[in-house]
């Protein structure tokens, strides 16, 4: 992960059409931003086309961004926003095919073979359940909860992403964390507990 | 430390979203109170979960096809007027041609309705004029009109013929008027 210093120095440098200043700044993002999307939206594939068009976006526009310090957020946002572009349009096409697409959302196969075959069954079958629990979210609050849980982002940070307030990120989280904690609750077992000094 | 804390408020101290103090009083109070730290295990249990989910990584192809987008033109979004056939290209020439025909209706429009106004107006006072005048005239106004033309032996017309007289006095009347 690249340094604020550095990252700010590699928008100017985009800024100034330099060419190789916009893949740095793709390698420095892509892989949040994908991973957000394809928890947000239970599908790599849609995933996949999201963050091209994400970054489609966000590099020819870069020479609107005021502040090279939000880029990030400003990412994260284009990204959002190519979100529910996308739910209107499938609301438009056909609500059905989006229950589709969620039925076909399975965890990407682990390439490398686990030393437990067991545990690697457990756990496919943990990660589909995860991503299980998050699609039955309304997006209202899968948004601010992955951001916050999975991403470890700023409530701060969040706000500037979602366009709500401090207070309403924070209601928002404690509710999504409510609706998993009733979804997950036999998987919550003592050994995944943790102590009280570990969050 | 009698007071529960919030949940709400246990969530925002999991995402280290609390200011010094207040997480301090949160952590005091949990050293405590065994109900909160039973709450509080059961959300760390829930972000380890998610936080324990694989890191996908983007399709390493992603980028060429990005860099190959980058190098095309970005495409106009429909509008909705480009349904209707406008010959209209990029966007800063639709705004400047839809500003101009909204500009040039809005003149023409005013000045349309401007000149109908006056000239309506001109039409209403003329007519209230007209009316003005016919009041003032006396009933069957023609009969008295001093520049009439019709000729004095005109009974019908003349208000000092006396009916019933023979015609041919018209004569000593005519030697009456001219004394």
């Amino acid at each position: 992960m690249k340094s604020d210093s550095e990252i700010r120095k590699l928008v100017q440098d985009a800024q100034a059409g330099k060419r190789n200043a916009f893949e740095a700044i793709y390698a420095s993002f892509a892989s949040r931003i994908y991973n957000f999307l394809c928890r947000l939206m239970g599908s790599p594939e849609e995933a996949e086309d999201l963050t091209q068009q994400t970054f489609l976006i966000a590099l020819r526009r870069l020479g609107t961004l005021r502040d090279p310090d939000q880029v990030e957020s400003w990412i994260y946002r284009i990204a959002r926003n190519e979100v529910y572009q996308k739910f209107r349009r499938k609301k438009v096409d056909s609500l059905d095919e989006e229950d589709q697409g969620r039925k076909d959302f399975a965890e990407p196969k682990e390439t490398r073979l686990h030393a437990n075959p067991e545990k690697a069954l457990l756990n496919a079958e943990l990660g589909e359940k995860l991503q299980a629990t998050l699609d039955a979210l309304p997006m209202k609050l899968r948004e601010v909860f992955i951001l916050a849980v999975v991403q470890e982002m700023s409530y701060k940070d969040i706000s500037a992403i979602v366009g709500r307030s401090l207070l309403s990120v924070k209601t928002d989280i404690y509710r999504a964390r409510l609706t998993a904690r009733k979804e997950l609750g036999r998987y919550m077992s003592p050994d995944r507990r943790a102590r009280t000094d570990d969050r | 430390m009698t007071t529960h804390i919030s949940q709400e408020q246990l969530s925002a101290w999991l995402d280290r979203q609390l200011e010094d103090d207040a997480a301090r009083r949160i952590e005091q109070h949990l050293e405590c109170c065994p109900s909160c730290r039973a709450a509080q295990e059961e959300m760390s249990a829930l972000n380890r979960l998610f936080r324990e989910m694989r890191v996908l990584e983007p399709p390493s192809y992603l980028w060429s096809k990005i860099s190959a987008g980058l190098d095309e033109a970005e495409p106009v979004p429909k509008r909705w007027f480009s349904k209707l056939g406008f010959p209209i290209g990029r966007p800063g020439w639709l705004r400047a041609e839809v500003w101009a025909l909204a500009a040039t209706l809005v003149v023409g429009g005013s000045l349309a309705v401007l000149h109908w106004s006056a000239a309506r107006t001109e039409r209403l006072q003329l007519a209230a004029i007209d009316r003005a005048y016919h009041a003032l005239l006396p009933q069957n106004a023609e009969s008295y009109n001093p520049f009439a033309t019709s000729p004095w032996n005109d009974t019908e017309t003349n208000p000092f013929t006396i009916k019933g007289l023979n015609t041919s006095s018209s004569t000593s009347q005519k030697s009456l008027v001219k004394r």
